[in-house]
């Protein structure tokens, strides 16, 4: 079977190469996008199995790209999960419009985010916590 | 006697000034730490990750020495990221910027989630931790995630500053104080205690007794602070009882809402929570005076439509019975909540007596907001009945917002759709008195629309005025064979377009 990928979206390129290790190392196959013009060319070429979104992104912010994404059809089912270090409370509405898996606040434990990242791949993106 | 009066006014015109200054500063300064917050925990988010890849083996194998030292590392990353959170927090409170999101549940459920979680401490302690949730506890209003944040924070105090082999005891109950119901939730432990004079700075920021055991217990000095402003703002105490070498109660109460105080108590939290977001609220009011409608299955029913109509988590529907009323409030996060009553309109059978959709900025408080639905229901504004309802259905989105614009501003209410599919099921949705209809539009056409429309026996009567740009001999008679009620050629001057509008509704109605 192959791999399941991993996108991460956060223009961090130090917690990038750290989560590529991390990730790689659970099994997974991870692939880095800077910003939103990045996620949607990695988009094109192949459909990642979750998508961890940072909020403050340059050019475009994270919820928009979400917004654009969920847009069409093909990537209207990827499970996506916000990783920000803004808080949780303020984007109440959008968990169910934009149907985020979870959300996880900056700094995060390790052990909770792979933890989540297989939850959405098994249960997709419409679980709600 | 006038040189005393303009002094005074003078005065005061003075200390209105310097409290906007004083709340512009206030403002400022939580703004700076909201944003400072944001920028530490990004850098701190790379640490944190980096050494724990290293700590957890995942770059390589590493020495028992160097996991020691890492260790440390990783817990004082731990330690500033709980500081971090907590300043943010405080400077939120002190803001009054913090909003809660309160649930109607039984915190004993609450109690059990966290003990369950901070066990742990207790065992490595050896302490006796012991739970006793009073039966007579009944459901109430409080924001589970914040009264959860205050249990942990007063129970793992209880297990920090106790001695080995100590006790701790959770426990609920309900209580009258001064007439007054409360749910009362206490933490007792067998510490080393409080001596009365540190009571008093107990709850106050870096207070001197808690800085000087936060060290050795890797506490921010915050915990209580935040604690007291959380209870507070749900409308009850936290105060502490303790004797020296025996050991100390952390006690904290919740009101309980009687019947009519929870009226007041849900209006005033939809107006907060609108204000807050900058959403709108609608309140809407049954009248239940007739016997008939009395029975709990058709308010129910009321509620479960409002509820299928709404959609999000953090929009909030409410139900109050008053004497011979029933109030819903729904909490819409986004505009819109204008277009759930009107939603209603003719699903529900008990007489809606008015429905009104607001801006907090129009009511600011309980008594305006009740008000000004006092007076809308006197001149018939934003009543439900009251506008007409217009579909418009155009691909291009510029010109759809802006005739939606200027058609509200003539007294309609608009609803639009930017594709032929989306329109069809709006129409169906809600019901409209009259549905504007672009002809050129890709995929689904206005021709088409127009068919399944016509075809469908909900949406068959609901007069059409179709417009379009393209206007050739042969476009001219199919909109012909179309049986619109009316046809405008683009670009059209909204004010015909308006007049049609309305010579056909009052044609229809008379």
């Amino acid at each position: 079977m192959d791999k399941k990928i991993v996108l991460l979206v956060d223009d961090d390129s130090d917690l990038a190469k750290m989560l590529k290790i991390r990730i790689e190392s659970e099994g997974y196959e991870f692939k880095h996008a800077g910003d939103g013009k990045q996620l949607l060319e990695i988009l094109n070429v192949k459909k990642p199995d979750v998508i961890l979104l940072d909020i403050m992104l340059p050019n475009i912010d994270g919820y928009s790209v979400l917004r654009e994404m969920r847009k069409n059809e093909r990537y209207a089912d990827i499970p996506v999960i916000i990783l920000s270090a803004k808080e949780k409370k303020k984007v109440g509405d959008l968990f169910i419009l934009e149907k985020i898996a979870f959300f996880i606040e900056k700094p995060f434990d390790t052990k909770d985010l792979m933890e989540k990242i297989s939850e959405a791949i098994t249960y997709g993106g419409r679980r709600q916590t | 006697m006038a040189d005393l009066e303009k002094e005074i006014q003078d005065l005061k015109e003075e200390l209105s000034k310097a409290n906007e200054e004083i709340e512009k500063l206030s403002r400022i300064k939580s703004e700076f730490i909201s944003v400072v917050s944001h920028e530490l925990r990004t850098p701190l988010t790379s640490i944190k990750e980096s050494v724990s890849l290293v700590l957890d083996g995942v770059a390589g194998p590493i020495s028992e020495e160097q996991k020691k030292f890492l260790t440390i590392s990783k817990n004082n990353i731990e330690r500033l990221t709980k500081l971090i959170i907590d300043i943010l927090d405080l400077s939120k409170l002190e803001a009054g910027r913090i909003l809660m999101f309160k649930r109607k549940l039984n915190i004993n459920d609450v109690i059990k989630d966290v003990c369950a979680s901070t066990k742990i401490l207790a065992e490595q302690k050896n302490i006796e931790f012991t739970i006793s949730l009073g039966g007579s506890v009944e459901p109430t209003w409080f924001d589970p995630d914040r009264i959860g944040q205050v249990l942990k924070n007063l129970i793992s105090n209880a297990i920090k500053f106790n001695k080995v082999n100590g006790k701790v005891n959770v426990s609920s109950a309900k209580e009258t104080i001064k007439n007054r119901n409360f749910i009362k939730v206490t933490i007792e432990d067998s510490g080393i205690g409080i001596p009365a004079e540190d009571k008093e700075n107990l709850f106050r920021n870096f207070s001197p007794l808690d800085t000087s055991m936060t060290r050795k217990h890797s506490g921010t000095g915050l915990g209580l602070a935040i604690s007291k402003g959380m209870i507070e703002l749900h409308g009850g105490d936290i105060w502490v009882v303790s004797e020296p070498d025996i050991g100390s109660k952390f006690i904290f109460t919740i009101p309980l809402y009687k019947k009519d105080e929870e009226f007041d108590f849900l209006i005033e939290e939809a107006i907060e929570k609108a204000k807050h977001n900058d959403a709108r609220i609608s309140l809407m009011v049954f009248d239940i005076k007739d016997a008939k409608y009395k029975t709990e299955d058709i308010t129910a029913g009321i509620e479960g439509i409002i509820r299928n109509t709404i959609r999000g988590p953090g929009d909030k529907v409410v139900r109050c019975k008053k004497k011979e009323c029933v109030v819903i409030i729904a909490c819409a996060d986004r505009p819109g909540s204008m277009a759930i009553i009107r939603r209603l309109k003719g699903n529900i059978k008990v007489p809606l007596i008015f429905g009104i959709s607001v801006y907090p900025d129009e009511a600011m408080d309980k008594e305006e907001l009740l008000k000004k639905a006092e007076e809308d229901l006197k001149t018939g504004k934003n009543q439900v009945t009251s506008k007409k309802v217009l579909l418009i259905i155009d691909d291009e989105e510029a010109l759809a917002s802006m005739l939606s614009f200027r058609l509200q501003n003539s007294g309609f209410d608009t609803i639009t759709a930017t594709d032929g599919d989306t329109g069809v099921g709006l129409a169906k949705e809600n019901k409209p008195d009259l549905i504007l209809l672009d002809l050129m539009m890709p995929k689904v056409d206005g021709f088409e629309v127009s068919k399944r429309l016509k075809s469908d026996f909900a949406t068959k009567n609901i007069p059409i005025v179709v417009f379009s740009a393209l206007v050739n001999k042969n476009t001219k008679e199919s909109i012909k064979k179309l049986n619109a009620a009316g046809f405008i050629e683009k670009p059209f001057e909204p004010n015909v377009l308006i007049n049609k509008i309305n010579s056909i509704l009052e044609g229809k109605n008379g």
